[in-house]
């Protein structure tokens, strides 16, 4: 009890000295709107580029903005994550198995003999595409649909997987409760050997297995007492030293980072850097997080680490940025110059007191060591770890390496208010208010060289900055003539500085690659590669804040540009900013507005004050990447979804949108895009928004790209790209244009042909009538027909003048019809009828009763249906020409209709003399219908009558 | 559960008699406390059942949840049954599993193993791994372990008015001596 009592009150102590230790950002991100917490199991960064989060409520992708969850019929904890080439795959903990068929959705997979049973702890997918679980209850393969399960019984250590992890193709190890399984597989089967606590491992519950990056080695993180390292050629369990032994418990997650370091996340909330000493043991770094257990880590490209935690997920900075707390009587507004000594020492001018902290030191604490009589306005160490200070009003004092007093510099004429120091060699500058001063260091003292001002043509006396580089040439800020060089003693000045908005220079610094950058007063910031000033900064970007006031730039080329409210950090190789600023909810709340404020370690770390204490920009291991993804999530065609892989569409699937995401883990909330659509248009569309519409393409071959930028530069922006194409409309098409080509042709030439025959049948046709009509004529003129006639009509005119009238005029009628009707082709019914009671007048008035004529025909057919004209009257004709007409034997005619046919009948009663036959009536009417029609004209003898079908047309 | 005791009930013909055999629980407790701001409870029962297989190297515990006595007062103890725990629904508590390491069974000594498996609180099982110190001395088991539940693990929610009165960490100590089953 005293003891527990003890440890609490060192505990106690040490609270407030453990904020002081350097440390990393660590963001909480909640995964649902309400910030409630929910548990995340698992982390997978997919071949997009989205973090994908196993949680207890299914699945979850992040675009570094917002979360999406991907539709599931699947309600369970997903409690693995895997993706092989662009499938990716889950496991439940209810053991069952799912992967993402769309972004959107997650289907289940369901091999035939599966039961899943126990949690599903890992997934292997392989090349050769079987699928690999580790499982509570053994191990499972699934290879076309066949599965093994290769357990305790099969002779592995224990059925509780942990982890799986590959080799090779052949070569497989699992983390039991038991200890590790090596699982090599041979043609006949599997031989599986067991490393346990025997065999070197530190604990047997083996709950981590990850690659350490060197062929065959592993690192295995246990339950209790940390790691170990694993040689699976060896066959050999190395047990990692850590110094005061491992205190942080179970570990859960080993994330092994470039550089010979490791992050670990342990069941008790720890989150530990790993640094590698030699080859067993490592220095410890720890983070202690209460509120939370972290589940799973993973490092994006952009080089934060994520955590998968109880709460949700969490960003570190760790890889980039860190931090450590400063308190009273340190505050941002008091830091008036800053610098670091050889020793690693950081020096802090708060007004009239001189700091230091020592960096190497755990626990950073600010230790006063000297108070100046006026403002310290300058810190400069130079290589000798002579550190100078110049003040505002108190001229130069400086301070030899091996010492701890500073002495003032005598005798310098015009450096009383001191604005920078920069020293080169031998070679001392100091700018004041009258320009710059050089000195000559010489073991008696400073020797006055040189004096560079207005008059000397650096065009300003007013010097903010002297930034001697690494190749001894001494840079300028001036407040008039922007940046101006001197080298080998002769000055030079650029066309840049001499417009309006850029002759006020603040800052200047080197970065890695030896390019000069320089901050002006406009906040524009320019970098110089030995030709050209380019402005950095995008114009595009207007949320920067008022005053640039500082850059300095760390040894992995980093570039930190430090403006009165918020941050950028300069990705060379993305050639984007990483923009920080207070909402980033990290409490950067503000940057102090001191001119020049920063300074860089030995190693070349930057540090930069902040509100609660100091931030460091790191020396980045690995080369990260800040451009921001892209991803076309879906397309759709005339509002309908287009299936994955579809690139082909009709004619009519002309109206095109594509939904498309950025993913950017750096400033999600300065993502903007660009767009175009090759083949349509070659101008780029700007937008923020993430969708693109296009309405009523034509037919062709389309390339859509579209691109994400931070800053609104593109020149090196990551894209993502749809090639689709629009079919031509079947008239368009070629083999369609030739048959319609052909068709038009034959439809030509039967046109043609159709007319000749048309011609030579009208020429028929006429030749026809005209012979009809000559016959026709030749009967009416009939000596005969005349003959008769003229007795009738003589008869008439004795017996009955009135009558002979009539007949005269039936007669006239009868040869005016002839004349009227004789070059139609077709005449009505009615019309035919009424020629032919002219002509029945006429023969009735000879004949008397012996012709009886009986017609039977539907008063409808008349007027609707036609026959070549005279045709009736030439079969009446032939009818009296050719049988006998008395009384005693009177001949009747009938003339009946169908719908089809006009059918004329009558008895056969012939004539014992008859006429000369001319053989051409019946004939005639043949040709005739021949010519107008397919349908035939029937006559002949049926019984003892003789009949004539006329097609009615 | 009832499938682990019956594994066990099974198991009994074969190993019954021998050292390697199966251990019951002949008396047990179980205590826990909570330490907020502004109260402690704590509370007890002593009707822990369970077994300990040596031979299989498994084991099964139970305890009834309306068997915990001694709280500061009876609407206490109302609230623990009806409103946390809801014992009407989840009567019983449970951990199953299996011991990690390898003990001596028949010989005397003290050990300190982990416990494994599945440890449900309010019909919520989360994985859990134990430390247990098992003493064995003349054939007895004496086994005694401490632990923390968290009570988000299990689902158990805390009304906001007694935030200050409950500790959302709960420290359960667990008692208990076996001896080997004879039929």
């Amino acid at each position: 009890m005293i003891l527990t009592r003890f440890l609490l009150i060192v505990i106690a102590c040490y609270a407030p000295l453990a904020v002081a230790a350097q440390r990393p950002f660590m963001q909480d991100i909640w995964l649902n709107e309400n910030r409630t917490p929910l548990k995340a199991n698992v982390l997978l960064l997919d071949s997009k580029g989205y973090l994908l989060v196993g949680t207890d409520q299914g699945l979850f992708r992040y675009n570094g903005a917002t979360f999406k969850s991907p539709r599931s019929a699947i309600k369970a904890p997903v409690t693995a994550l895997a993706h092989d080439k662009e499938i990716v795959w889950l496991g439940y903990k209810d053991g069952r198995i799912g992967y993402l068929a769309t972004p959107d959705s997650i289907a289940e997979y369901v091999p035939k003999q599966y039961k899943p049973e126990a949690a599903v702890t890992a997934i292997c997918p392989r090349p050769d595409g079987s699928l690999w679980l580790g499982t509570e209850a053994g191990i499972v393969q699934i290879r076309q649909g066949h599965v093994t399960i290769i357990g305790r019984d099969a002779g592995l250590s224990d059925d509780f997987i942990y982890q799986l992890v590959f080799r090779d193709d052949h070569y497989l190890m699992a983390g039991t409760d038991q200890g590790i399984n090596a699982i090599r597989l041979t043609k006949d089967g599997r031989e599986i050997t067991a490393y346990s606590s025997g065999e070197g491992l530190q604990d047997n519950i083996a709950r981590v297995v990850v690659s350490t990056g060197a062929a065959g080695q592993y690192w295995i993180g246990a339950q209790q007492g940390g790691l170990s390292l694993f040689d699976s050629r060896a066959g050999q369990c190395r047990k990692l030293n850590v110094s005061g032994g491992w205190q942080w418990g179970q570990v859960n997650d080993i994330l092994p980072v470039p550089g010979n370091r490791m992050w670990v996340a342990t069941e008790d909330g720890y989150l530990l850097e790993l640094i590698l000493v030699g080859r067993d043991s490592a220095r410890v770094n720890s983070f202690a997080h209460p509120d939370k257990k972290i589940n799973d880590l993973a490092l994006d490209q952009s080089g934060n680490i994520w955590c998968a935690t109880t709460k949700g997920i969490s960003l570190v900075t760790a890889e980039f940025l860190d931090y450590f707390s400063l308190s009273t009587p340190y505050s941002l507004t008091g830091v008036t110059a800053m610098c670091c000594d050889r020793d690693n020492r950081l020096w802090l001018a708060l007004k009239n007191d001189l700091y230091h902290i020592d960096l190497a030191d755990g626990i950073k604490m600010l230790q006063k060591v000297f108070h100046a009589a006026e403002p310290v306005s300058a810190l400069f160490c130079d290589q000798a770890n002579t550190l100078w200070l110049g003040t505002s009003g108190d001229g130069l004092w400086r301070k030899e390496g091996n010492k701890t007093t500073f002495e003032k510099v005598k005798a310098v004429a015009g450096t009383e208010n001191i604005l920078s120091i920069a020293i080169s060699g031998q070679t001392l500058w100091v700018s004041g208010l009258n320009g710059v001063q050089e000195f000559g260091i010489r073991p008696e003292g400073l020797r006055a060289l040189r004096t560079h001002d207005k008059m000397a043509g650096i065009g300003s006396d007013y010097i903010y900055q002297l930034y001697a580089d690494s190749r001894q040439r001494l840079w300028m800020a001036t407040d008039g003539a922007g940046v101006c060089l001197l080298h080998n003693g002769q000055y030079q000045h650029w066309n840049t500085f001499k417009s309006a908005n850029s002759t006020v220079a603040y800052t200047l610094t080197e970065d890695a690659g030896g390019a000069i950058w320089a901050g002006t007063l406009y906040k524009d910031l320019f970098r110089y590669a030995g030709d050209q000033w380019e402005n950095i900064r995008r114009k595009e970007v207007q949320d920067i804040d008022v005053n640039l006031s500082t850059v300095n730039a760390n040894a992995t080329g980093q570039v930190v540009a430090v403006y009165q409210r918020c941050i950028d950090l300069w990705y060379p190789g993305s050639r984007f900013f990483r923009h920080f600023n207070s909402r980033h909810s990290m409490g950067m709340d503000s940057t102090s507005r001191v001119l020049n404020c920063s300074a860089r370690d030995t190693a070349g770390n930057v540090y930069v004050p902040f509100e609660k204490g100091i931030l460091i920009f790191k020396n980045q291991n690995a080369v990260y990447d800040i451009r921001p993804g892209i991803y076309i999530l879906r397309v759709s065609n005339n509002s309908k979804e287009v299936a994955t892989g579809h690139t082909a569409f009709a004619p009519d699937e002309n109206y095109l949108s594509f939904y498309f995401d950025g993913i950017s883990y750096t400033n999600p909330e300065r993502l903007n895009y660009r767009f175009r659509l090759e083949g349509y248009s070659d101008n780029w569309v700007y937008t923020n928004d993430p969708v693109a519409t296009f309405p009523k393409l034509p037919a062709g071959t389309f390339t859509f790209r579209v691109q994400a930028s931070l800053n609104g530069g593109f020149d090196n922006a990551s894209e993502a790209v749809y090639t689709f194409s629009i079919a031509a409309p079947m008239w368009r098409r070629p083999w369609f244009l030739v048959i319609a080509g052909l068709a038009f042709v034959a439809v030509v030439y039967a046109l043609i042909r159709f007319r000749d025959r048309k011609m030579q049948r009208l020429a028929l046709l006429e030749q026809e009538r005209i012979l009809f009509d000559y016959e026709h004529l030749k009967g009416q003129v009939n000596p005969h027909f005349l003959f008769n006639s003229l007795n009738t009509l003589t008869n008439l005119i004795e017996e009955n003048p009135e009558s002979a009238v009539q007949y005269t005029e039936q007669l006239s009628d009868l040869y005016r019809n002839m004349l009227t009707y004789h070059n139609k082709e077709l005449i009505f019914l009615d019309e035919e009828l009424k020629l032919l009671s002219a002509y029945l007048y006429i023969q009735q008035s000879r004949f008397g009763a012996a012709l009886q004529f009986r017609q039977e025909i539907p008063e409808t057919l008349k007027i609707r249906r036609r026959i070549p004209p005279m045709a009736l009257q030439l079969l009446v004709e032939n009818a009296i020409k050719h049988n006998v007409v008395s009384s005693s034997l009177p001949l009747v005619i009938h003339v009946s209709a169908t719908e089809e046919e006009l059918i004329v009948k009558n008895e056969i009663h012939p004539k014992i003399k008859t006429e000369p036959q001319s053989g051409i009536g019946l004939a005639n009417i043949s040709n005739r219908y021949a010519l107008l029609t397919q349908k035939k004209v029937y006559y002949g003898k049926e019984g003892d009558h003789w009949i004539v079908r006329l097609p009615l047309l | 559960m009832l499938r682990v005791l019956l594994c066990l009930f099974l198991f009994l013909p074969l190993a019954g008699y021998t050292q390697t055999g199966i251990y019951e629980v002949k008396s047990g407790a179980v205590h826990f406390f909570s330490e907020a701001p502004k109260e402690l409870i704590s509370a007890s029962s002593k009707k822990l059942k369970g077994f300990v297989d040596a031979g299989r190297k498994t084991f099964a515990f139970k305890i009834d949840i309306p068997s915990f006595v001694g709280f500061n007062n009876p609407l206490q103890r109302g609230h623990f049954n009806e409103n946390y725990m809801e014992s009407g629904t989840y009567p019983t508590a449970t951990f199953k599993g299996k011991i990690i390491e390898d003990a001596d069974f028949g010989k005397e000594g003290s050990y300190e193993l982990r416990a494994k498996g599945k440890l449900n609180i309010h019909g919520v099982e989360q994985e859990r791994i134990i430390k247990v110190i098992l003493t064995i001395k003349r054939g007895k088991l004496t086994a005694k372990s401490d632990f923390t539940v968290l009570l988000t693990d299990h689902n158990i929610k805390i009304p906001r008015v007694v935030t200050d009165k409950l500790s959302p960490e709960i420290k359960v100590t667990v008692e208990a001596s076996l001896q080997p089953q004879v039929k």
